[in-house]
């Protein structure tokens, strides 16, 4: 470091100066992820949620599958092979144009790093004129919503080394990376000849702060003209504040009690089913979610159409029925109030992690309820691998953690796979522990060769009431996003499948 | 005799209004020496400070010196100031501690003044060139106090005060101090000597000042003031002198408490003592001499089976040796009497619990036999057991010290230093009981003491440790 | 003299660098026993620092295990990481790829930026504060910078930080509440620093002078002729700095423990923060390079410290002046 620089930095400190001439100009969003590598498979949203990568195809809100750098797209009769029309006149970030082959060698270097994608078992990927082709090992019908698999973009030749390996992010999305400092934030800067609309701000900062509280914070200090994930608590304060007003919007997501089916107190469906009675919902939602109606009745949420039934028996606060069926089963209370059967307690440790605020409280909550069946709830706050490693050492008896549904990949079916329908071991807090159905596992695999939507919608109904039946994981309520937006922005729209913030659309007020 | 400095009915109060100096007068002649003489508390120092300007915050001060023809208010601190460094110069005590650790000699004693001068100085005491470019601890305590007086000798000042000059010397070096002061005299400079010593009056010469509770008991020439005595107080301070104490006459009991043989005691590779050997009879006193670290102690807590020695045995009357036994039936019979006795009780416990403390390790109704005659005996008033340690003087505090010993009725009772941190009068009235003490309870006295006076004039027996 | 010199200052710089050396590697290696000694899946949590809670997948996990050899026996692992250090290469990190060397540069340049300007802060107050009150102990300056320094010294750094957020963020918006790339982002993070820092030191400052002031020396040079400024600039600063500059340099500790609250509080990327998101990601080469870093800065302080104290008090040259 030269003395100049540390000069001017510790006098310039010594002057309070609260104006600076980029914070009048750039979009400055705060997110609570820390991008770690600059690469598309462990920064892959972040960078597509940004309107830097883009790839062929792209959602809407309701989460339907739209053109973007494809502009239509055809299927083979055996459902193989998948060719895509290119969008003519798109320009990466280095100012080359996008062609079929730089598209599909793209496509060649990524898939192997890809997430989701793996699932549609892309055996090869060609160039034709104009035209990208999928070959398919096997028919895949929710092909096009894995494509949004965030780790797989559509990136530049630019981007690789001579020996394939990914060194930059040349893309074609509305802004362009400028500068990366990892992991606290990127500086974007908007690209001019993108094909779509083109940003009116020309430049973003993206700063990674996980510490809500800092968020919150700034959103007051109105440093932020877009700040994600604001716990609920500081809604009202940030309302208040007049630099900034909140933004609600529902997300896909359930937070969901995970219960070890293999341990004897919770083998019985009936036991999950009389442990499920014993949750207010709407206590939870109300006072700790700050929201009654996201008080989760099943395990989809409404926003979901066609997989989110109204018809369902929706499971609700009951206590009586629960301690009926608890008693019918022979679990006795015990001179401490808590049950028992064959010297079995009725209890349970509840995993849980902090970084979902509201995760914690939401467990003090469920042990004060589950008393009132006779259930000894304890609970155990650390790190968030703490669960899938109970999970895979077969010692967690209870979690607690969330379940973003069309995370990355806007079709539930990717989740429900992983989380319902597999053998592979757990890494996330989410799914099913010593759960296993074939009923599921079947209607998965009917839906991956499903391509008519309306042929799927009965698949979607098995899929939904399994879960409502079987009580593989207790969801308790959902949550919504809620975005601390300046005063001084406008057009911004929430995207409840999160998974892109139209940056491009945003705008300074004069 | 021109007087160049004249010190009139200076008094100093403290914040209370307690007179702590009562109007005290002396003039110092041109070249001459004044020594003012007195114990501890007599104001002696707070003369010597109120000149200067430098009493603590707090005390006030009235007064006049007469200087040079003018009058300067010793209340008036600043204008004392001004005649710091130009008229009045400073010998402080504690020589190496006057000195800025962090600086070379040279500049700390030109100060102000040129250096040539400084060069001067230090060569006219003696003083090599590089003396002048050493820091101060590299300097003998010796060392250092001559070059305070070549600091004295740099500055003009007619007047230079010397502030306890012997304080805490071994007697070898007293004399060597006083010489050096004498430099200040045969340079032209008139020298205040302020302290407790009277062979520092004695080697000046000059007039001296008895004080006493702040007041000039008599003053005069020192020759007068030596052989005729007018104040009752200065003839008892005058025989404070252990060279003018009485020879010891008591006969002893050729009975031995202890036994030593061939004791060696080491500090790393630094053996204190070697081979030593000696017996310990009753009703005699053993001096332990030797300057300071060279083992006195350590030979003391050896006796008394505090510390093992390297080799060697120890045997007590009963034939134990306490280095053998875990716990000898004869240990309280064989005491020890602290150099200080503050650090001997509890500080903030009053005195007479203290002793009470003692009940558990004394045979029963003990303590309430025999405390009163032991007070009585020592003449302290049984009032004074009700007072805290810091609530009594020194010399009260040792005898209460030394009637606690008694109560254990000692076969050998180890003095260590016992009267170092007290004033003359003190001193001579502690050791005076020590040696009757001796003589009436038949017990044996070890005393340790780097004052060869004292030993010559106490002791049956000298080890010395050199 | 000269000779001793000659002496006393290789011999403190070699005990100081031998002193670095063995302690970032003590430190470095109980980090990396504490590191595995905490239950769970090394490979699990390494992927969820570099992938997200939500975002793992098996083959991910896998992949890192192999990737960073973690099956290997723990004291092979050790060992090679030692080997590497002893060519002077630290590893990469598990969780951003790139070499450590390269973060620790990065996030070390935002700390030692935060550490010297919050130092300087902290002196620029605590030197004139505890100057003043040393020269009247017991008076009005005295009993109120004592009064302040209980008060900070006994508030958590967390406390401050937000107590001034408060202030300066949210009640009178003059300051931003987090960030590193303006200046003004180091406004508050150094003051809250500075703050804690303070306390102590104008205490130890205040103690040292009062010290000085009442030395025979002072006195002396006060009846030699030099005023009450003269003396003290002349025999004062000198004498009193041996302790500060000692303090100052021990500190340290008390910053490294500040950077750790401060970084995250303000999301500051610096030691601290990288440190702390180490541990909590498992980045064991990070975490150890951190270490190895922290433990060789506090040497060097020290070092220096030993140095700038050793030039101001010569006694602290000569070793044989205490047997005199």
């Amino acid at each position: 470091m030269s003395r100049n620089l540390w000069f001017s930095a510790f006098v310039t400190a010594m002057l309070v100066s609260p104006f600076s001439v980029f914070a009048q100009e750039e979009l400055r969003v705060v997110e609570p992820f820390q991008l770690q590598r600059l690469d598309t498979q462990t920064g892959g949203f972040q960078l597509r949620a940004n309107g830097v990568t883009e790839t062929l195809v792209q959602t809407n809100p309701e989460a339907a599958v739209l053109p973007a750098l494809a502009e239509r797209w055809e299927t083979s009769a055996d459902g193989l092979k998948w060719t895509f029309f290119l969008r003519p006149n798109v320009t990466f970030h280095d100012g080359t144009a996008m062609t079929p082959e730089a598209v599909a060698a793209s496509f060649k270097a990524l898939l192997p790093t890809g997430n989701l994608i793996k699932n549609a078992k892309v055996k090869d990927v060609s160039a034709g004129d104009g035209t990208v082709t999928f070959t398919l090992e096997q028919p895949f019908a929710p092909f096009l919503a894995y494509l949004l698999d965030p780790a797989v973009p559509v990136l530049a030749p630019s981007s690789f080394a001579s020996s394939g390996e990914l060194t930059a992010i040349v893309a074609t999305g509305p802004y362009r990376i400028e500068k990366a400092e990892l992991p606290q934030g990127l500086d974007l800067v908007r690209h001019d000849s993108y094909w779509g609309d083109v940003a009116k701000i020309e430049r973003v900062r993206v700063d990674g702060i996980p510490n809500p509280e800092t968020r919150v914070n700034i959103a007051l200090a109105g440093e932020g003209d877009l700040v994600l994930e604001i716990p609920t608590t500081a809604v009202s304060r940030i309302d208040r504040s007049g630099e900034t007003h909140i933004v609600r919007a529902p997300v896909p997501r359930v937070v969901m009690m995970l219960v070890n089916v293999k341990k004897p107190q919770f083998a019985d469906v009936e036991i999950r089913r009389a442990l499920s009675f014993a949750v207010d919902r709407q206590a939870i939602a109300r006072t700790i979610m700050g929201n009654e109606d996201l008080a989760a009745n099943q395990y989809f949420p409404p926003a979901m159409k066609g997989w989110h039934f109204e018809d369902f028996k929706p499971q609700t606060l009951n206590v009586a029925e629960a301690n009926r069926i608890l008693d019918e089963l022979g679990w006795k209370p015990g001179a401490d109030g808590i049950r028992e059967k064959d010297g079995t307690r009725f209890a349970g440790m509840m995993r849980t992690f902090p970084q979902r605020a509201y995760l914690p409280v939401i467990a003090e909550a469920l042990q004060a309820q589950l008393k009132a069946i006779g259930f000894d709830l304890s609970i155990q706050v650390g790190e968030s691998s703490l669960i899938p490693e109970a999970q895979n050492d077969g010692t967690l008896e209870l979690g607690l953690g969330i379940r973003t549904m069309i995370y990355q990949v806007p079709d539930p079916v990717a989740r429900l796979t992983s989380d319902f329908a597999t053998d592979e071991p757990s890494t996330d807090a989410t799914g099913a522990t010593g759960w296993k159905s074939e009923e599921m596992r079947a209607a998965v695999a009917a839906y991956n060769l499903t391509t008519d939507p309306e042929a799927r919608l009965p698949l979607q109904r098995e899929m939904a009431e399994i879960l409502q039946n079987e009580l593989p994981v207790i969801p308790i309520t959902f949550t919504d996003e809620k975005y601390a937006v300046s005063e001084r922005l406008e057009g911004f729209v929430a995207d409840p499948v999160m998974q892109t913030r139209p940056l491009n659309h945003l705008s300074f007020k004069d | 005799m021109r007087a160049i400095l004249r010190v009139c009915d200076l008094s100093v109060r403290d914040q209370k209004g307690t007179l702590l100096v009562e109007a005290v007068s002396f003039a110092i002649p041109q070249a001459g020496a004044v020594v003012l003489i007195g114990e501890t508390g007599s104001g002696k120092s707070l003369v010597a400070q109120a000149v200067l300007g430098l009493v603590p915050e707090g005390l006030s001060v009235q007064g006049r010196i007469e200087f040079d023809g003018r009058t300067v208010e010793l209340s008036d601190r600043a204008a004392l100031r001004q005649y710091w460094a130009n008229h009045l110069a400073l010998v402080p005590q504690e020589p190496r501690a006057a000195l800025d650790p962090t600086m070379r000699v040279l500049p700390q004693i030109t100060g102000l003044a040129k250096q040539a001068h400084a060069h001067q100085a230090m060569t006219s005491l003696s003083l090599r060139a590089s003396v002048g470019r050493q820091y101060p601890f590299m300097l003998s305590g010796g060392m250092a106090q001559r070059v305070l007086v070549a600091g004295a000798l740099t500055t003009q000042a007619p007047v230079v005060i010397a502030d306890e000059p012997t304080k805490g010397l071994d007697d070898d070096r007293v004399e060597e101090t006083v010489s050096r002061i004498r430099q200040l005299l045969d340079h032209g400079r008139a020298v205040l000597a302020i302290t407790h010593d009277i062979r520092v009056a004695r080697g000046l010469g000059g007039h001296i000042g008895v004080m006493r509770a702040g007041r000039m008991l008599e003053q005069g020439p020192v020759e007068e003031v030596i052989l005729a005595p007018r104040h009752a107080y200065t003839r008892a301070w005058l025989d404070a002198d252990p060279d003018r104490w009485p020879r010891r006459t008591a006969q002893r009991i050729a009975e031995p408490v202890l036994h030593a043989q061939k004791l060696t005691y080491a500090v790393g590779d630094r053996r204190l003592f070697q081979d030593l050997s000696l017996t310990l009879l009753r009703g005699s006193i053993t001096a332990i001499t030797g300057p300071s670290g060279c083992g006195k102690t350590m030979l003391g807590n050896v006796l008394l089976g505090l510390a093992r020695p390297h080799a060697g045995t120890v045997r007590w009357c009963d034939g134990t040796d306490p280095h053998r036994v875990r716990r000898p039936a004869l240990r309280a019979r064989f005491q020890k009497l602290h150099q200080d006795p503050a650090s001997a009780f509890m500080p903030g416990r009053v005195l007479r619990r203290q002793l009470e403390d003692l009940k558990p390790v004394l045979p029963f109704g003990c303590l309430a036999r025999d405390l009163p005659p032991l007070l009585d005996r020592l003449a302290v008033q049984p009032s004074l057991l009700e007072r805290r340690p810091d609530e009594v003087s020194g010399g009260e505090l040792q005898r209460i010290a030394i009637a606690r010993i008694l109560l254990f009725k000692p076969y050998c009772l180890v003095a260590d230093e016992p009267t170092s941190r007290l004033d003359p009068l003190v001193q001579r009235e502690v050791t005076e009981l020590l040696r009757t003490l001796v003589d009436e309870q038949d017990m044996s006295l070890v005393l340790t003491s780097h004052d060869k006076r004292l030993v010559r004039a106490v002791a049956h027996d000298v080890i010395d440790l050199q | 003299m000269q000779r001793a010199v000659r002496h006393a200052v290789p011999r403190a710089v070699l005990r100081r660098v031998l002193e670095a050396l063995s302690v970032a590697l003590i430190l470095a290696t109980i980090c990396f026993a504490l590191l595995h000694a905490i239950p769970g899946d090394m490979a699990l949590r390494i992927a969820v620092g570099q992938l997200g809670t939500e975002n793992m997948s098996p083959a991910a996990v896998e992949q890192i295990r192999d990737a960073e050899m973690l099956s290997r026996p723990l004291l092979v692992q050790y060992f090679d990481w030692l080997k590497a250090v002893a060519t002077g290469d630290i590893g990469r990190s598990f969780v951003s790829g790139r070499p450590v060397a390269e973060e620790l540069r990065q996030a070390g340049g935002y700390t030692l930026r935060l550490a010297v300007i919050a130092w300087l802060l902290s002196y620029a107050l605590a030197l004139p504060l505890g100057i003043a009150a040393g020269l009247k102990p017991d008076g009005a300056i005295d009993r109120a910078t004592a009064f302040a320094a209980a008060a900070f010294s006994s508030l958590p750094t967390f406390l401050i930080g937000i107590a001034l957020i408060s202030i300066f963020v949210l009640a009178l918006n003059l300051l931003p509440p987090a960030g590193y790339r303006r200046p003004e982002h180091l406004v508050l993070p150094a003051i809250t620093l500075a703050l804690g820092l303070m306390a102590p030191s104008m205490r130890v400052i205040r103690d040292a002078v009062a010290e000085v002031q009442a030395s025979a020396y002072m006195t002396y040079a006060h009846v030699r002729g030099f005023g009450k400024a003269k003396a003290f600039i002349r025999h004062g600063l000198r004498n009193a700095s041996v302790p500060i500059v000692t303090f100052a340099a021990l500190q340290f500790a008390y910053l490294m423990d500040g950077f750790f609250v401060v970084e995250t509080l303000f999301n500051f990327p610096g030691i601290g923060n990288a440190m702390v998101s180490a541990l909590l990601a498992r980045d064991v080469p990070v975490v150890m390079g951190c270490a190895l870093l922290i433990g060789t800065t506090f040497a060097a302080i020290s070092l220096a410290a030993d140095l700038i104290c050793m030039w101001m008090d010569p006694r602290l040259v000569d070793e044989g002046h205490g047997s005199r």
